[in-house]
């Protein structure tokens, strides 16, 4: 769109060219298009050239076409360093049998704030050792600095942040040794309310190199879908509080449940005080585990009506991102999907049931073509109310043989949320961040220069990362809030905050884990429109606790200590 | 193939529709779009054309203009089901009810309507909120097809909005039950090595193709390239009642069913455990008249296939046709509407009781019948002879 515009410009201005009939059509086409470019209140600027990232990711294939090389990988965002700037960890595959790649590893980029990020991988010492597909983050030890968790396939890595900028691996001490497993998302979540975070750990599915299979398409080789190989189990490990873990799975009655877990959140979709599970399955129902809120589950999915779309049809969910869409004080859930499928939007009914509001709301549009992925319930534009964004790219390289209905690479999608409970596809209006095509897989939020708009890191597979930064109005108003937890857990995750400002009031919670396989937003972040003033934010801690704040100023980042019942600003470096 | 029967015959709308539908049987939609297009150009009334252009559309997401070419193709073309319901799934794409139930309600009133009309129906009514409607029409979509797994998702979702909790519930556990098997079957099915690699979907491609080229060779005075299309195409598609059919249509029309005859005999050796060949063997020898070697045909079928209903139907219209063995047409036909319990099913199951002097059961039957398609003629005409026979 912005190409078209550019060329009826030159056009215009260039005497030398007589304005034929034809070039009159397209000035009076291409103007309102500009026009309308101009008035979407969402823009986004690729950046990624100049932070001088130079991370690449792989996907170690070689042509033999392993099924997990399509779904790789996530990102997270988060501060490893404490220095109130969000750092950014890629998640990278590795060269698989058959492949003559180069090795590769993760990355870890800190923020040096101005766009410039330098990777400190090394120093870090969270290179990784395996392929990696899914990562959490949260303070596990509650000693104030955010650890992080891998899910491989293969050995699965749990990193100590030390403090000083560096990582220790502790998978072995902490009792989380998991291997031979193709991870997919997790999950940190305190299950039971006694402020330590307990950690679950989602499956694929049973690829091995021994069962590994591929498929013809019109005669084109393509990779198998997950329906080839056995279901897998979810794992589940309670925290100890003494650094270690143990594997609850059966106990708690997650591993009755075989599925093909993909992206994943926990959530309290009912509004009850304690964290439910939610996991996203490729071509298998999904689930919702259902706390007691003592860490015993119930699936209840099918129930609630989120296992299948309105139509009754399973997906190959992808990414699963929550929030409340619609201001009415419930979490709804959006999931990702395969091509032919509506990406979907469940709005939850009072905790009761949910419902497949996707063709009614606009929550799917521009999506049925595409494989879609990683995806954030954000609001843009400040406006109070949350939009969609949504990673796309097929999981076969050459599906374009095939099917040229659809492509390997693709551009992203951004719907705006109207406020009037439609969503409008502007992604070829919002800027140059949503021209690129490649083909996407995580894709994480947060506000890398701390101007109070959201910005979005996209893990590329195959490719290096988009970085979009938003450059968005800065006429609406914002708030930002940072949770220290002093008898829940540290991060306030599971913590639930509503903030009222005049006639609109909000609600969101601290996940750890989320989307595509990725983590990100430990900062919630609250557009408020034209509001000047915040009357009351109100928390309600994992534990139990409440904390009410009143009169708070807009526009800044504020920090809430479990039990103080005020705010600061900045965030101050609290250790347990 | 495509390519072939367009050089031969350049002027002939048709075959740039027959090469548009081979590209996009092989996923090249571009090119597909192109020979539509230039296939209307041409014919502006190629109501085919404009259908698969209005599927390319919809799987490229283009809702507003599948909307459209399917407007296009139901303006052109005889009244197509099918049609209407692409045209319903994308105005529900698009947030446009009002409209899909409008365009759904079309298509449930064509008399080869489907049961998936009635689901969709029922969809659209569900998300414009009309509870009660779309239970309606999710139960008639199960009373036309009873393992239509969806319309018992449908029925759930719309108990549960009504409080029906308790009769949610069964509908729930039915639709999961049907959900598991549907999952396994595809699983066990994909798994398969002849699936694995690509080689059906190839065969199916390919089938479609002969076939159309079939049709325009027919067209053009060529039976005999047409009838050996025909049958490579029924050869290569065993699952394929559409061209089995083409290919005795040939024969009868030519009058020389005994050449169908020892053609579906040769189709029939060679694919041994193919119910379709012996049926349509059986529709050929009842047309020549010779009863009892249609009927072992028709027994073959039901002995290949016990759970399909035609395998019945059709020895059950054959008996009540020639006025033989009319007590075991009643029982063949108790048969079909037990598998299929459809109003055409009922209507025969009525005919059958009244050739056994079953007033009863007739009148049963037929009341069924018209329970199911209320807009049949045939049936409320008799269901009212019966009611004011003495």
């Amino acid at each position: 769109m912005r190409r078209r515009s550019r060329s009826a410009t030159h056009h215009a201005v260039n005497p030398c060219h007589a304005l034929t009939r034809s070039i009159l059509l397209a000035l009076l086409f291409t103007c309102p298009l500009t026009a309308a470019e101009s008035r979407c209140p969402i823009q986004l600027r690729d950046v990624t050239r100049q932070t001088g990232i130079t991370f690449v990711h792989t996907d170690g294939s070689s042509g033999r076409r392993y099924i997990v090389e399509t779904v790789a990988s996530g990102l997270a965002l988060f501060d490893y360093n404490g220095d109130g700037k969000i750092d950014m960890y890629f998640l990278n595959g590795r060269p698989l049998p058959g492949s003559s790649a180069p090795a590769s590893r993760n990355a870890l980029y800190r923020n040096d704030g101005n766009w410039k990020f330098t990777d400190v991988t090394e120093r870090a010492g969270v290179g990784g050792t395996g392929y990696a597909l899914g990562v959490c983050v949260g303070d596990y030890n509650n000693d104030g600095y955010s650890d992080l968790y891998v899910n491989n396939f293969g050995r699965n890595v749990l990193y100590r942040n030390n403090g000083n900028g560096t990582f220790t691996d502790v998978t072995r001490q902490a009792g989380l040794e998991l291997d031979n497993h193709v991870g997919a998302g997790a999950c940190f979540l305190d299950l039971d309310g006694d402020g330590n975070l307990d950690l679950f750990v989602a499956n694929y599915v049973g690829f091995t190199f021994q069962n590994h299979r591929i498929s013809y398409m019109n005669g084109f080789p393509a990779y198998v879908g997950p329906l080839h190989y056995p279901p897998t189990a979810n794992v589940l490990y309670r925290n100890n509080g003494n650094g270690t873990f143990t594997d609850v799975s059966v106990t708690s009655g997650i591993a009755a449940h075989l599925g093909s877990g993909m992206g994943m959140i926990c959530a309290d979709y009912d509004n009850d005080g304690d964290t439910d599970i939610i996991v996203g399955n490729d071509l298998r129902p999904n689930f919702v585990f259902q706390n007691d809120g003592a860490g015993r589950f119930k699936e209840v999915g099918a129930l609630l009506g989120l296992a299948y779309d309105t139509l009754g049809n399973v997906h190959g969910t992808m990414g699963v991102e929550c929030a409340d869409w619609n201001n009415d004080g419930w979490l709804d859930f959006y999931m990702t999907a395969y091509q032919r499928q509506l990406a979907t939007l469940y709005e939850n009914k009072g905790g009761a049931y949910f419902d497949d509001v996707t063709r009614q709301t606009g929550a799917g549009r521009g999506t049925y073509p595409n494989v879609t992925w990683g995806t954030g319930l954000v609001d843009f534009d400040n406006d109070g109310h949350r939009d969609i964004f949504i990673a796309c790219g097929h999981l076969i390289d050459n599906v374009g043989q095939f099917d040229d209905t659809t492509s390997y690479h693709a551009r992203n999608i951004v719907l705006r949320n109207t406020g009037q409970g439609k969503f409008v596809n502007v992604s070829d209006q919002c800027g140059d961040g949503l021209l690129p095509e490649l083909s996407s897989r995580g894709a994480a939020f947060d506000d890398l220069d701390n101007d109070g708009n959201i910005d979005v890191v996209i893990l590329n597979s195959r490719r290096e990362p988009t970085i979009l930064r938003n450059d968005s109005s800065h006429t609406n108003h914002w708030i930002q809030i940072q949770l220290r937890g002093t008898k829940s857990n540290r991060d306030g995750v599971g913590a639930r905050v509503t903030v009222t400002a005049g006639d609109l009031t909000q609600i969101d919670e601290v996940h750890s884990g989320r989307s595509y396989q990725s983590d990100f937003g430990k900062r919630l972040h609250f557009g408020l429109g034209q509001r000047s003033k915040v009357d009351q934010i109100r928390v309600k801690w994992i534990g139990g606790g409440i904390d009410v704040v009143r009169d708070v100023e807009v526009n800044r980042l504020v920090t809430i200590v479990e039990g103080s019942g005020r705010v600061s600003s900045p965030a101050p470096a609290i250790s347990r | 193939m495509a390519r072939q029967v367009a050089e031969a015959y350049r002027e002939d709308p048709l075959t740039y529709a027959l090469l548009g539908s081979a590209y996009y049987n092989t996923g090249r939609s571009d090119e597909a779009t192109k020979h539509l297009e230039h296939c209307l150009e041409l014919s502006p009334d190629q109501a085919e054309a404009y259908e698969i252009l209005a599927r390319v559309a919809y799987e490229k997401g283009n809702l507003e203009e599948s909307a459209r070419l399917c407007r296009e193709a139901l303006k052109r073309g005889r009244a197509n089901p099918e049609v209407q319901n692409q045209l319903g799934r994308a105005l529900m794409d698009l947030g446009r009810t009002d409209e899909a139930v409008q365009a759904l309600q079309r298509a449930i009133r064509l008399p080869n309507a489907s049961s998936q009309s009635h689901y969709l129906l029922g969809q659209a009514n569900l998300q414009s909120g009309n509870y009660a409607q779309a239970k309606e029409n999710f139960q008639r979509a199960i009373a036309l097809l009873p393992d239509h797994t969806q319309a018992y998702f449908g029925l759930y979702t719309v108990c549960m909005r009504l409080a029906q909790t308790e009769e949610a519930g069964r509908y729930r556990e039915q639709f999961q039950k049907l959900e598991t098997i549907d999952r396994r079957s595809l699983t066990d099915r994909s798994a398969q090595e002849d699936t694995m690699s690509g080689l059906p979907q190839v065969r199916t491609t390919v089938a479609r193709t002969f076939f159309g080229a079939a049709q325009i060779y027919r067209v053009h005075q060529q039976p005999s390239k047409a009838a050996e299309l025909f049958r490579k195409a029924a050869s290569l598609d065993e699952e394929s009642g559409v061209y089995r059919a083409a290919l005795e249509a040939h024969y009868v029309q030519r009058k020389a069913p005994a050449e169908g005859v020892a053609v579906f005999e040769q189709l029939a050796s060679e694919q041994p455990d193919n119910r379709l060949n012996y049926f349509f063997l059986g529709r050929l020898r009842a047309r020549l008249e010779q009863v009892d070697a249609a009927a072992v045909a028709y027994r073959k079928v039901q002995e290949l296939a016990p759970q399909w209903a035609e395998g019945y139907r059709a020895l059950a219209e054959l008996y009540l046709r020639v006025n033989r063995n009319v007590a075991e047409a009643r029982v063949l036909a108790r048969r079909v509407v037990e598998l299929e319990p459809s109003g055409p099913h009922y209507y025969l199951l009525a005919a059958a009781c009244l050739r056994n002097n079953d007033r009863p059961g007739a009148l049963e039957a037929i009341r069924q019948a018209v329970a199911l398609s209320p807009g049949e003629k045939r049936y409320r005409e008799l269901l009212q002879q019966l009611n004011e026979a003495p």
